[in-house]
């Protein structure tokens, strides 16, 4: 009897073992299926990037070129000014992302470590910026570009993006979480608190470092709408300005072959960006979305 | 014997007459003794027109300053897209932008004009008049950068609508080619007749007509049929609307049945389908009769590559008489800019210079508002260029019509036309009239605040 009942119970453990897998089966197949809908576009810029142009305008469309033109790429990158553009892209990506990672984890560490009168109401206001649309706010920062003499020069899409309300908020999220005996551990070691910033906290704050260093480059490397509006000379305009310039008013007169090969550049770094720091963009999300609070 | 060596002198002496005027002409002095010609500055200039469609401005700019004053720097911000454009240069000239030159338009002049962004350019046409200015102008155009009473935009080119023609699938249906005398009810005919599902597949491969709504299309594009039934989009005093009126909403339910009640006209989704936009239907051989501007008529040359026989018709006349659309775009000197004085030398050698007004509108297949250059829109020797003359210059310039501009035009079109008429377009309203109410309310509340 119990050896018939061991017998159901490992046919019932064999069972739900086997549903499991039918269920992992199931999520990936359907998980595959959505990754195949959201590369689609990209297998199509890849796609049109190969193509003539006469085969590009062709009804129905083709999605494997009839002959692979690899010299897109280069009529591309040769048809305007793109490594500057490159260039630029990278400067500007680069000032903004460093700078925030500095401002956001400084505010982070005073708004969650340091004790002074008005501290979270300070918070509050600064994240309450958040809700203020960034339209609201071009006319009055041309303005101040202007004056400054910002207008045409990197400076005017760098330096107004150098402090974050968002990247202060995950920061001070993050870095509630760190455990503060670590930090009386360190004054008890004579450490003041810019020393207890860089030498305890900023190395525990590494994935929400590298999820805002991800996120920063991305929005700062597609950047288009206070550039356009700001940038007007070809020698300071970044990619996505540089991108732009191939096209046409008619839709019939762009050089779709041209854009889509561009695009595929504009699109490698952030493809590497996100590649190489996947790990820290999950991790810090789920830490500072998770455990966040007081 | 003594005639014909006076007449042989008379020929001589006219040839004479004329190659002299030309070389005056070449020699002519563009400036206007305002500015010094060892200036040294940058000029900034903006517009939407990109690559292969800005050169036939920047040639005659290169001219213009290698000419006269060879230390400015030009400083060109164009290609900046349609809808993009008209939200960064309000941003720029509000915030004081240095911009010496922009590319406007004319359903936009008004809008520009009243918030003060743009310089008066009437003392200076007085000052130093523009060669043919206004009667060699064509006058819809002159009119449309005019803001009550001053002209803040010199027009340089025009654009008027017309049928591309798939001649090959008419002939193939023993149909005639339209002509400006064809009313709504032949063009519908037609479409009927040419309209097939050639492999029967269920879904339609020929359409009559193309082009005519998609979603996004503007009031402009449509005023010329709304007018030919009869409606306008306000009244004269631009104080109330008419988009309830009975012959506006004719015309507008007229345009959403040839998609949903007649299937004559591709759906929105079929255009998407294409990648790119109705034209592509048209080069490829799937609509008849594609409605387009002028200016598309090189390109589409190019598509179409010989693979089949296509020519050029006029729009037909309406129940309430015949209308064309007319829209266009001049040169503008923005309040801000730094070199106002240069920047109208250089409209006016733009505008007026002979030498070059024939080979930009060539490159742009633009028709100048100069009406003396007409014939220069269209390249030599191509078949359709008689067709071209007829359907865009001789007809545009006779029955032309656009939409009575004002300065709330531009937020009219984007947040009340295109917000309710679109939902005619994609099939969600199949009644025009019910959304005629709603944009007319909506236009009302906007006219009136």
């Amino acid at each position: 009897m119990s050896a018939a009942m061991g017998t159901q119970k490992r046919k019932t453990r064999f069972g739900q073992k086997e549903l499991l897998r039918l269920h992992d089966l199931l999520v990936y197949i359907v998980l595959s299926v959505v990754g195949i809908i959201f590369l689609l576009p990209f297998a199509w810029m890849v796609s049109n990037s190969l193509k003539s142009i006469k085969e590009i305008y062709r009804l129905p469309p083709t999605f494997i070129p009839d002959t692979m033109q690899f010299s897109n790429y280069i009529d591309a990158w040769t048809a305007t000014t793109f490594d500057r553009f490159f260039i630029n892209s990278v400067i500007v990506s680069a000032c903004i992302v460093l700078g925030q990672l500095f401002t956001a984890s400084l505010a982070g560490y005073s708004f969650a470590r340091l004790r002074y009168p008005g501290r979270d109401k300070i918070f509050l206001l600064y994240i309450s910026l958040l809700m203020v649309p960034f339209t609201v706010l071009m006319i009055p920062l041309y303005v101040q570009m202007r004056h400054f003499g910002w207008v045409n020069s990197l400076n005017a899409v760098i330096i107004p993006f150098l402090f974050t309300p968002w990247g202060t908020f995950l920061m001070r999220q993050f870095m509630v979480t760190i455990p503060r005996e670590l930090e009386d551990a360190a004054r008890i070691d004579g450490c003041g608190f810019f020393r207890t910033y860089a030498l305890i906290i900023l190395p525990l704050t590494k994935p929400a470092l590298a999820t805002l260093a991800l996120f920063t480059f991305l929005s700062s490397w597609n950047s288009f709408q206070w550039p356009l509006i700001v940038l007007g000379t070809p020698a300071v305009k970044t990619l996505p300005l540089g991108l732009y310039s191939f096209q046409a008013q008619s839709s019939m007169r762009t050089p779709w072959h041209l854009i889509m090969a561009a695009a595929t550049f504009v699109v490698l770094p952030i493809l590497v960006a996100f590649v190489v720091g996947q790990k820290y963009y999950v991790r810090g999300i789920v830490t500072s979305g998770i455990k966040g609070g007081g | 014997m003594f005639r014909k060596l006076a007449l042989v002198a008379a020929i001589i002496a006219l040839l004479s007459l004329s190659l002299g005027a030309a070389a005056a002409q070449d020699d002519m002095d563009w400036t206007c003794g305002m500015v010094d010609s060892d200036l040294a500055a940058t000029f900034n200039f903006t517009g939407w027109e990109g690559p292969g469609e800005v050169d036939k401005f920047l040639l005659a700019f290169d001219e213009f300053f290698n000419a006269n004053y060879p230390n400015v720097q030009q400083v060109p911000n164009t290609g900046v897209a349609w809808g993009d454009y008209w939200t960064t240069l309000p941003a720029q000239l509000a915030g004081g932008a240095e911009i010496d030159m922009a590319w406007m338009h004319d359903s936009r002049n008004d809008t520009f004009g009243e918030n003060g962004w743009l310089l008066p350019l009437d003392s200076y046409m007085e000052s130093c008049p523009i060669p043919g200015w206004p009667d060699h102008f064509v006058g819809t155009q002159i009119d449309a950068f005019n803001y009550q009473g001053t002209q803040y935009a010199i027009p340089y080119d025009w654009a008027p609508g017309g049928f591309y023609v798939n001649v090959d699938i008419l002939e193939a249906a023993g149909l005639e080619i339209p002509t400006e005398e064809s009313t709504w009810d032949d063009i519908l005919e037609i479409a009927l007749a040419v309209t097939e599902d050639t492999d029967g597949d269920g879904t339609t491969d020929i359409w009559g007509l193309g082009n005519l709504a998609s979603p996004g299309s503007g009031g402009g594009g449509h005023y010329w049929i709304v007018k030919s039934f009869g409606g306008d989009y306000w009244n004269e005093e631009i104080t109330e609307s008419r988009l309830n009126d009975e012959g506006t909403i004719a015309a507008l339910q007229f345009i959403a049945d040839l998609i949903w009640e007649h299937g004559v006209h591709p759906t929105a989704d079929a255009v998407a389908a294409t990648g790119f936009g109705s034209e592509l239907l048209f080069a490829n051989g799937n609509v008849a009769l594609h409605y387009a501007l002028n200016d598309a008529a090189s390109r589409m040359d190019e598509l179409i590559a010989g693979e089949f026989n296509w020519t050029l018709a006029p729009t037909p006349t309406g129940p309430a008489g015949r209308y064309q659309f007319v829209g266009g775009s001049a040169f503008a000197i923005p309040s801000s800019s730094t070199q106002p004085d240069l920047a109208y030398e250089l409209i006016r050698y733009a505008l007026a210079n002979p030498a070059h007004l024939c080979r930009t509108a060539t490159m742009g297949a633009a028709l100048v508002s100069q009406a003396d250059f007409h014939n220069c829109a269209v390249p030599e020797g191509a078949a359709y260029a008689d067709d071209y003359n007829h359907a865009f210059s001789v007809m545009g310039a006779r029955d032309g019509i656009h939409p009575t501009y004002h300065s709330k035009y531009l937020e009219w079109e984007t947040s009340v036309y295109v917000s309710n008429f679109d939902l005619l377009w994609t099939g969600e309203e199949r009644d025009a009239s019910v959304v005629a109410a709603a944009a007319h309310e909506q236009t009302n509340m906007l006219l009136g605040g």
